[in-house]
């Protein structure tokens, strides 16, 4: 091989190994970020009562998650209070 | 109906049961339960379960049961709200000052606000109850453990008791079972330890919880300013003034606390913000004007019955 022809073979050769460790460096990057995404995300399967009725049968948690208002509502009061909600 | 009050987590705990019967069970349980938060839960206690996640930051560890429900409402509660309630604000809220027990807090130099580092930076795996705290990352559960308190207290004496149960853990209400005539009569105002006698409405609830959340309460001063617990997480300071008090029913009380806390915390925008996730709610601001969302009972209809 000519010179040349050993520069380009040297420059591509260079050029594959780049590519090579930018594809495995953003795969590493990558299955870093799913771990840690997975890993963080399974936070939000909360064992309270709010969570169990929006969790999905596989566990993970859904999209639909959200915080709930009461099934009964809040009425009027009617009479003298049992006891009180404030700041604390 | 009988009830019984005493303090536990820093502020008062009571609980009503409408078998007058079965209260000595019901208090006997809400001692355990309360203990157990504490044990899991409390930033002020060295060994505690979260002072020990603490101590080994960085590593992953196994957590209890309890601390892994904590946590997981905790980090729901983040997400749920954009990041408003975020349980990573330890460090913010101990550079304001509640570095202690509230009782023990004093005066002193106003630290530099430190945003929270944010809740996603906590790696946590509920099913494994495998946690990984970033080194230099604090949290402060108080604003859901309390809740969750309420919430645990109450279905676990419902259960045992069988009777209809009310768990008041500081105005974080939570009610299981069947409700008295006309649902549980609950005075709503600034301060939970004087609602009663000074409401400024009543409301009824027969099911879910309801909470408050309010800067009126836990303040001290720090750096000639007056300061509170709700912390902006965002910011690290307090948020602007633009709520004294929010009340929310929800389906849970952890629920209810987080959509409060975190009503306080958005200001002008909370009204929209609770109606959309049709939270019934009552906020009044700093300077005694009422707004309320869909769902919650109109205010004249309330003072003509209170």
């Amino acid at each position: 091989m000519d010179p040349e022809t050993t520069a380009r073979t040297a420059r591509r050769e260079h050029g594959r190994r780049k590519a090579a460790l930018a594809t495995a460096a953003a795969a590493v990057l990558g299955a870093a970020a799913v771990g840690a995404i997975g890993f963080g995300l399974s936070s939000a399967n909360a064992a309270d009562d709010t969570t169990q009725t929006t969790t999905t049968d596989s566990g993970s948690t859904s999209s639909q998650d959200q915080l709930q208002s009461s099934d009964s509502g809040v009425d009027s009061g009617s009479g003298s209070a049992h006891t009180g909600s404030g700041a604390s | 109906m009988a009830s019984t009050a005493f303090r536990a987590l820093g502020t008062t705990a009571e609980v009503l049961v409408t078998d007058p019967a079965r209260l000595e069970t019901a208090v006997e349980l809400l001692h355990e339960e309360l203990d157990a938060v504490d044990e899991a839960c409390s930033r002020f206690r060295a060994d505690s379960e979260i002072s020990r996640l603490h101590d080994v930051a960085g590593r992953q560890v196994r957590v209890g049961p309890l601390l892994t429900e904590a946590l997981s409402a905790a980090l729901r509660a983040a997400r749920l709200t954009g990041g408003l309630v975020d349980p990573t604000v330890g460090t913010a809220v101990r550079a304001l000052g509640y570095d202690r027990d509230f009782a023990a807090v004093t005066d002193g130099p106003l630290g530099a606000e430190v945003p929270a580092p944010g809740w996603h930076r906590v790696l946590f795996d509920p099913a494994r109850a495998l946690v990984v705290l970033p080194r230099g990352v604090h949290l402060d559960l108080g604003a859901t453990a309390k809740a969750l308190a309420a919430d645990r207290a109450a279905r676990r004496i419902h259960t045992a008791t069988g009777c209809g149960t009310l768990v008041n853990l500081g105005g974080d209400i939570r009610v299981e079972g069947p409700a008295p005539e006309g649902g549980w009569q609950i005075a709503v105002g600034d301060d939970h330890a004087d609602a009663v006698t000074r409401p400024d409405t009543t409301v009824a609830l027969s099911g879910g919880g309801l909470a408050t959340s309010g800067t009126t309460r836990r303040r001290w001063r720090r750096g000639g300013r007056t300061v509170h617990h709700i912390v902006d997480p965002r910011t690290g300071g307090v948020p602007s003034p633009r709520w004294r008090t929010v009340t929310v029913a929800g389906k849970s009380t952890v629920d209810a606390n987080t959509a409060s806390t975190a009503a306080v915390v958005l200001g002008d925008a909370a009204p929209s913000w609770l109606a959309e996730r049709s939270l019934p709610a009552r906020l009044v601001g700093v300077d005694g004007d009422i707004v309320t969302t869909p769902g919650w009972p109109r205010e004249t209809e309330l003072r003509e019955a209170s």
